[in-house]
């Protein structure tokens, strides 16, 4: 029996579109589902609008973190819009991410928290061959992710005496997410220009309560929510520098994100043990975030080797909330300092495009370090500051076109002075990234 | 296909594992620090009262067999503390048998009233002597107060009691009987008779009639008599305040008197908190030094706390609670912790405070409660453990 060439193609794309379609439909809730119940972050996640979470491929993310300057048509590239314009494939990415924390203060250990969290959702098509193309990408902007329990123990009868035990309990969970439509555009064979509008919001939940045990007390949990939406734009270009000898390149490639207004709306609630003894207050205001810009170089000396290194800049110390903040102060205005993070990867492929190297030469090898300044502190004279590398594999599936990317992430936050406390983390990424045709023209007839 | 199938399915499973993987060993104290510094503590302070006085409420003295109060007092009291107080009792009476033939076709012969003292407040050694007037007016006695008046009509008859407990029976003048035949022998009885007042003329005690063994007897023939009960009760009541002291103040049971007492809830030293607990506390004085001897003063035994909401109507009662050995009462429980949380939060329409005496104590005891100059630990204070917030 013989069977027409292209059956068996077409029904392995029809099985990969259904994958894919099941990841956006199991996978964004999931994201959503974790972002609001997952608590055991770093403790640093508790201040300002959390941790700041930045995620634009698999590829650049075991690079450092950076990207600006990097296009290529194995992913679609979200750091920078206009390298959407290198698009062939429509591409869909997605990940995990499990980090593992062990936190110590000064002199002693305090303990190890380790949370999980999609990365990011991302789809990206050509309009045009490897000229124009458009992606939309969900992935988290800030990380609210902490938990901690203090046990104490107090004398709520002074005249009688006798000490209650009693743990103090925070939480903080939430954060704020980007979702964000981009193009970008090649206009001429060394520049690309490319616009992406980014709608932000998200919930920021805060909680504090104490628990007693004891029915001679009233437990009380005291639990803030911040809501907050808002567009802001992002401009990219990227140039490819000329007088380079044949088989090597050099890219320059930028981004300016411009400030914008997220409108808000708190609420606080308190809420008992004991039944329904529920006191709301809301308030509305605004959060202005501030203007950032982003500078990357990459440079391809052969095809098998790529390096880039970025740096990244946000001026937070423009940064204005109707909001009291942790870390921050709405009636002084202060407490927030600019963001600076660099990085630098290298990307090693054997392959080196050749389609049909042998599988060990098309798993591609990297490797990547940054430094990142946090935007806000605890303590508003040290800077928090995280060190780290990273590194990954890129192990091609069996599906053309597929992979699977593992990437790690060492590294440390803060500093045991001042009574902060050192985050030392590893986090592990699992990211999965789709490349097909699909919206190919059938020939008629 | 098949290869498809696997590669997912091993993506899956990775996912799957990595998200279990998540939580926490050891979460405790984990940045604590941090956090510490930016919040504070549980803690515990304790406000004293601001304020207490007498807010011109009258007690609560009517009832009847299942409600309110248990008895009706009536005299004249001197007290070395409190002062002198008269207080007016009314009693009614209900058929509390189905009349027989013979009773309703003959004219009533005999009538004779039990008084069942249950209560002596005063001295003890000296009889009370009472005038016993008709009541012409109908009267209700469910949350009725001290401070109600009710007419009262001609006078039926006079009689001295001894200011003891026990029953005192008093016969009824032929007039009376020859008045109320008709009324006594009507099937409306309940609606035609409104009881009796006893007002005293000479004495230092006040009694107390009690609902059990107290009754009106009528007899129509020998053999044949109809026993009316007491169904309903009142006091209303006078007083004249002692000389008034810088060290207590007085809670008057079967006065018109409650006291309002009122915290700082709202204040620097207590900022908006998650509120834990709350103990109301406040220290009673004992006076009994000042009592010359076979002066009766039954103790007060109970005291409750409520709280009035600034329509100066709706009250919540809080808690009733017993005086501990040292003559302390304290107050702590949940309802009083919500109150205070929502005062703190300045979510609540609370006016004040009410101390009270429950009405089913039925007396006229009082309590001397500390307020004045001795100490702060002897004021009336709120002990609040709570949480800042910040």
């Amino acid at each position: 029996m013989i069977h027409p060439p292209c059956l068996h193609s077409n029904v392995q794309k029809l099985i990969q579109r259904i994958f894919a379609l099941t990841f956006l439909v199991v996978l964004l809730p999931a994201y959503i589902l974790l972002a609001q119940s997952q608590k055991d972050g770093s403790i640093y996640s508790r201040f300002g609008l959390g941790e700041r979470q930045q995620f634009f491929t698999s590829r650049s993310q075991a690079m450092g973190g950076g990207g600006y300057a990097l296009a290529g048509t194995r992913y679609t590239n979200f750091a920078n819009p206009s390298a959407l314009s290198n698009q062939i494939l429509t591409r869909f990415a997605s990940g995990l991410s499990f980090e593992s924390i062990k936190v110590s203060a000064e002199g002693f250990e305090q303990g190890t928290v380790a949370s999980g969290t999609l990365t990011a959702v991302q789809i990206g098509f050509p309009l045009i061959t490897n000229k124009t193309g458009l992606g939309i990408s969900f992935s988290p902007y800030t990380r609210v992710s902490y938990r901690v329990d203090s046990p104490s123990s107090i004398i709520s009868d002074p005249e009688n005496g006798g000490e209650t035990p009693l743990i103090s309990r925070f939480g903080g969970s939430g954060g704020i997410q980007k979702l964000s439509l981009a193009t970008g555009h090649r206009v001429s064979p060394r520049i690309s220009l490319g616009l992406s509008l980014d709608y932000l919001f998200g919930i920021i939940e805060e909680s504090q309560g104490s628990s007693f045990n004891s029915s001679l007390f009233v437990d009380r949990t005291v639990e803030k929510t911040l809501r907050l939406r808002g567009v802001t734009a992002t401009l990219g270009a990227r140039y490819v520098l000329p007088g380079l000898p044949r088989g090597k390149a050099l890219v320059i490639g930028g981004t300016i994100s411009l400030p914008t207004t997220l409108t808000g709306k708190r609420a606080l609630a308190l809420t008992t043990t004991i039944g329904s003894d529920t006191l709301a207050t809301t308030a509305s205001g605004d959060v202005k975030l501030p203007l950032a810009g982003a500078l990357g170089v990459a440079f391809q000396p052969n095809a098998k080797w790529t390096l880039i290194a970025d740096a990244r800049y946000e001026g937070w110390s423009s940064f204005e909330s109707d909001f009291d903040l942790p870390g921050y102060s709405a009636s002084s205005n202060s407490g927030l300092d600019n963001r600076l993070r660099l990085s630098a990867g290298a990307e090693f492929w054997p392959a080196g495009g050749r389609p049909f190297a042998n599988y060990g030469s098309r798993i591609a090898y990297r490797l990547g370090v940054y430094s990142d300044q946090s935007y806000v502190s605890p303590d508003g004279g040290e800077p928090i500051r995280s060190l780290g590398i990273t590194g990954g594999l890129s192990i091609p599936s069996l599906i053309p076109g597929t992979n699977i990317d593992l990437n790690i992430d060492i590294g440390r936050r803060g500093t045991t002075s001042n009574g902060l406390v050192r985050d030392r983390y590893i986090r592990f990424n699992l990211n999965i990234n789709f490349g097909d045709r699909w919206f190919d023209r059938l020939p008629l007839g | 296909m098949f290869k498809t199938k696997h590669f997912f399915s091993g993506f899956f499973a990775l996912l799957s594992i990595l998200i279990l993987m998540t939580g926490c060993d050891d979460r405790t104290n984990v940045g604590i620090g941090l956090v510490d510094a930016q919040t504070e503590e549980s803690r515990v302070i304790t406000l004293s009262a601001t304020s207490l006085q007498d807010n011109e409420l009258g007690d609560i003295t009517g009832g009847n067999a299942s409600s309110g109060a248990s008895r009706a007092l009536a005299g004249v009291v001197d007290d070395p503390v409190a002062g002198h107080m008269e207080a007016i009792g009314l009693l009614d009476f209900v058929a509390s048998s189905q009349f027989g033939t013979s009773f309703l076709s003959q004219p009533v012969t005999f009538a004779d009233l039990t008084v069942s003292i249950d209560y002596v407040y005063g001295d003890t050694t000296q009889p009370v002597t009472f005038e016993m007037y008709q009541v012409n007016e109908s009267w209700i006695s469910a949350f009725t107060r001290a401070d109600t008046t009710i007419g009262t009509g001609a006078l039926v008859l006079t009689t001295t009691i001894p200011a003891v407990e026990g029953d005192h029976v008093v016969t009824m003048p032929a007039e009376w009987i020859s008045a109320f035949d008709g009324i006594l022998r009507s099937s409306t009885f309940t609606d035609d008779f409104h009881g009796f007042a006893l007002r005293a003329t000479s004495g230092n005690a006040i009694l107390g009639v009690g609902f059990s063994g107290t009754s009106l007897r009528a007899s129509s023939t020998p053999g044949d008599t109809v026993s009316f009960s007491l169904s309903k009760v009142l006091t209303t009541s006078t007083r004249i305040p002692g000389s008034v002291s810088s060290e207590y103040l007085l809670l008057q049971d079967g006065a018109a008197s409650g006291l309002d007492v009122s915290f700082p809830f709202l204040s620097e030293e207590f900022p908006e908190a998650l509120v834990h607990r709350v103990l109301v506390r406040l220290n009673t004085v004992d006076l009994s030094d000042l009592y010359p001897p076979g002066f009766n003063r039954p103790e007060v035994s109970l005291l409750g706390l409520r709280v009035v909401a600034d329509d100066n109507v709706t009250r919540l009662i809080v808690e009733e609670v017993g005086i501990a050995s040292d003559g302390s009462l304290t107050f702590d429980n949940n309802i009083l912790t919500n109150v205070v949380q929502s005062v703190n939060l300045d979510k609540s329409s609370l006016d004040r405070f009410e101390l009270y005496l429950p009405s089913n104590q039925s007396g006229v005891g009082f309590l001397a409660i500390q307020f004045g100059v001795i100490s702060s630990e002897s004021l009336p204070r709120a002990i609040v453990t709570f949480t800042p917030l910040k």
